[in-house]
């Protein structure tokens, strides 16, 4: 939970969000596909300065919850979490998401629950292992897959 | 430091109350009724009937039941509440928000437990809607980092 010290918010991106969101991406080293800022909710401070974004991706029946970047200043304050919470509000279960299994307790404090890759949507599943493989080479960490099932 | 006084609002129609997710801090990103500060010449049930029409565009037909009040303290100086809770079962008017606020939708009553909610509000949500003689005078205190420490019915 936050107090109301800082005056966050968290607003639907524009079209003019849509260059600070794929350089946001590309600088944390997200995953740089389906970055539609017509997905996107961003939060902000008082000054207007993006403070985090979120969004759910859509393709070929999935509906993927990714993106979640918090400004590093503002981590561990429960903004991605809120990020979440609006991201999630206007979608239907399931949704799915894939992480390095550090992350797995964080997003199960969000009501996702892990489960196993060949229980994913094909889209998901092809996406992951590519991803999978990338993650493993480069940082030696494990992918996995979660559903928040509402 | 000062108190913050305020209302929430639960509409409440066959089974469902009219829930908002915020986009504004406090409780950012979370479920919680429509509401909000009571202005200085107003009463509280006055605020709660401004609130509601305001970010909701229902007008609240009869009295406002008051259910609750609850004190939420902390050791922060902006998280130092006063609420004052309503039940407002009979209103008219079509719903509209300009979604500044947040986005609002009619929730089950049985799931809105389910939704990212405020924990007090889990907690008293049952009070709200349960038919009891009230009001009831809750309080909630939290820790530096707005942990739920404890509460209690007075």
């Amino acid at each position: 939970m936050m107090s109301d010290g800082l005056e966050l918010r968290i607003r639907p991106a524009t079209a003019a969000d849509e260059r600070m969101i794929k350089a946001t991406i590309k600088r944390a080293g997200l995953d740089r596909t389906g970055l539609n800022w017509r997905n996107f909710q961003v939060a902000e401070d008082k000054a207007g300065v993006m403070a985090g974004l979120c969004q759910v991706r859509r393709y070929r029946g999935v509906r993927e919850l990714g993106s979640l970047y918090v400004r590093p200043d503002l981590r561990g304050r429960g903004l991605g979490g809120a990020l979440i919470n609006v991201c999630l509000a206007a979608e239907q279960p399931p949704v799915h998401l894939e992480c390095i299994e550090d992350r797995q307790s964080f997003y199960e404090a969000h009501d996702f629950q892990r489960i196993p890759l060949w229980e994913a949507p094909p889209a998901l599943r092809i996406k992951s292992m590519i991803g999978t493989t990338g993650a493993w080479l480069l940082y030696r960490k494990r992918v996995i897959v979660m559903v928040w099932l509402g | 430091m000062t108190r913050k006084i305020c209302t929430l609002v639960y509409a409440l129609r066959d089974g469902q109350v009219l829930m908002m997710l915020r986009r504004k801090q406090p409780n950012l990103g979370q479920w919680i009724a429509p509401g909000g500060k009571v202005e200085l010449d107003e009463s509280p049930m006055e605020g709660a009937v401004r609130e509601l029409a305001e970010e909701t565009g229902l007008r609240a037909v009869g009295r406002p039941e008051l259910r609750l009040i609850i004190t939420e303290t902390s050791p922060l100086p902006d998280w130092q509440w006063l609420m004052f809770v309503y039940l407002v079962r009979e209103f008219e008017g079509e719903l509209s928000s300009d979604g500044r606020e947040g986005e609002l939708a009619w929730v089950p009553i049985d799931q809105v437990a389910t939704l990212p909610i405020p924990q007090a509000d889990a907690i008293f949500f049952p009070w709200v809607i349960d038919g009891s003689p009230g009001p009831l005078s809750l309080k909630f205190e939290y820790d530096a980092d707005l942990h739920l420490l404890d509460w209690r019915i007075e």
